[in-house]
């Protein structure tokens, strides 16, 4: 299995040097930080140039790219063009966290609702549980993600507390600690976080909900189910060591390649709540043209996305005793 | 194995291990509702090994799984009969009575070890898991137990086989393991449905050979269900016959086989290679089966039987004995469904 591993990540690299080239130039291309001084009148064609030199944009391409290259395989990241000449690690690095919080809670809970409700609707087929589940299921595909954050920050932090006849919202709507709190506060991240949350499980749950039905009902009818209860096995056991146990299967493959879907979601969820993750540091470069800043934080997501397939392939043969032999 | 049941037949056999009567199952299609198993009655006593017989959609499996309470889904169930296992009633009993009952009392093999066996479980563990189901035993044992039982299979070197997957075995070992499973709690009733079908052939011999042999060491009786007739020959005391649901003719499998009474009993040998007689070719059975939906009044069997009349079409015959024929030496009482029987000793 490690040489699988191995071998997984050896292919993955030129994967990732040929996403940092198209990442490289599509950053020159809409975002050149010598774009704004061109049309700053204070600034004199001079000044211009000795900035541009200074940072080298006039080299040729592949210059350009190898240097960058270079740099940032040895950890330098460089400074960031627009924030006073910030490092860009400190702030990936920042960013990183805060996501890896959202995203990490958000799978969490979207893998054990989904797989629950999936796994209910399945052995429950055609039931009102099935039906409700199948619905919601829909509607959370349908709904987009900013919508569903601006519904939430609306419900949440306006009308819920309006109704009830409460003062402050019952929810926060932006950051991730509430102004003025120094230091950790579990409960008060937990309540930043709940919104973000809920808007980035919705459809996660949703997907992984239909895929875990579909492959229970898959599974439950096979006939290693029929001899599970031809040994008199209770229903429990039939269900879970048997048949959730097999239809993991499947749904960890698929729920692995919704990893890239879930990015999109993610930088989505990051603007509509304020909260300083990788996805509102990327909008903000991306808008600002700090492409270091934008280059480190696509390359590290691009880097994360292959990880978790690689891990959810390993998972996969942990899962399946019939792949790691082959 | 006859001479015992022979032997058992003369005396006073007592209540019988399984007794089915009257035993009806439906299933829901899109074409209407299906009598898979169409009032059947069978006695199962003890160190018996009865046979059923029929062709693929006979009803069979359905039989099976009906007297287990295994039907599948809710577009099948059982609608009238009684199911008793050594007196009690099995479809009046509770739920839980009747898991309780599956594995521990009535234990099934079934046809394709492969599929049967769960792929992502060790061999070893789905048999402990047999035991750990009924009997409050430790892990360690019950995998201790397991390796006991795979070498009583006549599996070589138990304890490695016991830790490997399903798909690390041959088919043969497959359903070997399938055999330790359903004997490890030496049931009332072992159900064998079609148990070397999925097996090559050099393979299906041995299996037979192992089954025979655990059989002999339980206490219980057999149910085989087989389409092969050169299994029925080799393992069984009684047979009985299936078609389209309906059993057709019962009997001792000597007498079954000498002689049998209804005419698709005879297609069906007919179709069976021979070394001792030389024919040309085999006389396959003209038609295929009927599929059960709705009631045709007639017997099931006369479209594509050689000797019905008018009155096949128009009357299904009873389930009858048969005068004339000797008294079976098996438990089973020798009864044909046809209006004209065969009744010249045709082989």
């Amino acid at each position: 299995m490690i040489r699988y591993a191995a071998r997984r990540l050896v292919v993955t690299a030129p994967i990732l040097l040929l996403i940092s080239l198209a990442t490289f130039w599509a950053a020159g291309e809409i975002a050149s930080p010598a774009a704004q001084l061109t049309v700053n009148p204070r600034i004199s064609a001079e000044a211009r140039q000795a900035y541009i030199d200074s940072l080298g944009l006039e080299d040729p391409f592949g210059a350009r790219y190898l240097t960058w290259l270079g740099n940032f395989v040895t950890g330098d990241l460089g400074t960031s063009l627009v924030r006073n000449g910030q490092e860009v690690w400190p702030l990936v690095e920042r960013a990183m966290a805060n996501t890896l919080v959202l995203v990490g809670v958000a799978v969490a809970f979207s893998v054990a609702a989904g797989l629950a409700i999936g796994t209910l609707s399945a052995i429950r087929q055609g039931s009102v549980v099935d039906h409700g589940a199948t619905a919601v299921s829909f509607l959370g595909i349908s709904i987009p993600v900013f919508w569903l954050g601006l519904m939430l920050q609306l419900f949440f932090g306006l009308y819920l507390a309006n109704w009830l006849g409460v003062g402050p919202p019952l929810l926060p709507t932006a950051g991730i600690y509430s102004p003025g709190q120094q230091g950790f506060d579990l409960v008060d991240r937990a309540r930043h976080l709940a919104l973000p949350v809920m808007a980035l499980s919705l459809q996660l749950v949703a997907v992984y909900s239909r895929y875990m039905r579909a492959s229970m009902l898959d599974v439950m009818g096979s006939d290693f189910i029929r001899t599970a209860r031809a040994k008199g096995l209770g229903e429990p056991s039939v269900v879970v060591r048997h048949g959730v146990r097999n239809a993991l299967i499947p749904v960890t493959t698929q729920a692995a390649v919704d990893v890239g879907l879930l990015v999109g979601g993610l930088i989505v969820t990051e603007r509509v709540f304020q909260y300083p993750g990788m996805g509102l540091l990327f909008l903000d470069s991306l808008n600002s043209g700090d492409y270091p800043i934008l280059l480190a934080t696509v390359m590290i997501v691009s880097a994360a996305v292959f990880l978790m397939n690689l891990v959810a392939d390993l998972l996969y043969a942990v899962l399946d005793p019939r792949i790691h032999r082959v | 194995m006859s001479e015992r049941a022979a032997a058992a037949g003369t005396a006073d056999r007592g209540e019988p291990l399984l007794s089915v009567r009257n035993l009806r199952t439906e299933i829901d299609t899109d074409d209407g509702t299906l009598v898979a198993v169409n009032d059947i009655s069978l006695d199962l006593f003890a160190d018996e090994v009865l046979a059923v017989v029929g062709e693929s959609g006979s009803g069979k499996t359905m039989l099976a799984l009906s007297i287990l309470g295994l039907l599948p889904g809710p577009r099948a169930r059982t609608t009238a009969g009684e199911v008793r296992l050594a007196g009690e009633d099995l479809l009046a009993a509770s739920p839980l009575r009747r898991r309780r009952a599956r594995g521990a009392e009535i234990a099934m093999i079934f046809q394709d070890p492969l599929t049967a066996l769960n792929p992502v479980h060790r061999v070893g563990d789905q048999i402990a898991e047999m035991l750990r189901a009924h009997r409050p035993v430790r892990k360690r044992y019950a995998r201790l137990r397991a390796e006991d039982l795979l070498e009583r299979v006549g599996i070589p070197d138990a304890d490695r086989r016991a830790r490997c997957y399903p798909h690390e075995l041959s088919g043969g070992m497959r359903q070997r393991v399938m055999i330790a499973m359903a004997v490890a709690l030496d049931p009332v009733v072992l159900i064998a449905d079609e148990p070397t079908t999925a097996l090559d052939a050099t393979v299906q011999a041995q299996v037979l050979e192992v089954l025979s042999e655990v059989r002999q060491r339980m206490s219980g009786a057999m149910m085989i269900i087989t389409h092969d007739l050169g299994v029925v020959a080799g393992t069984a005391d009684s047979v009985m016959v299936m078609y389209a649901g309906h059993c057709v003719e019962r009997g001792g499998v000597h007498d079954v086989y000498r002689r049998p009474s209804h005419p698709y009993t005879a297609g069906l040998l007919a179709a069976v290679p021979r070394l001792n007689i030389t024919a040309a070719r085999l006389t396959p059975i003209a038609g295929s089966p009927p599929v059960p939906v709705g009631t045709t009044p007639g017997c099931s069997f006369a479209p594509r039987c050689p000797l019905a009349t008018d009155l096949c079409e128009q009357q299904r015959p009873g389930l009858g004995r048969l005068k004339g024929l000797p008294v079976s030496a098996s438990s089973m009482e020798a009864a044909v469904a046809c209006h004209h029987p065969i009744t010249e000793g045709r082989r």
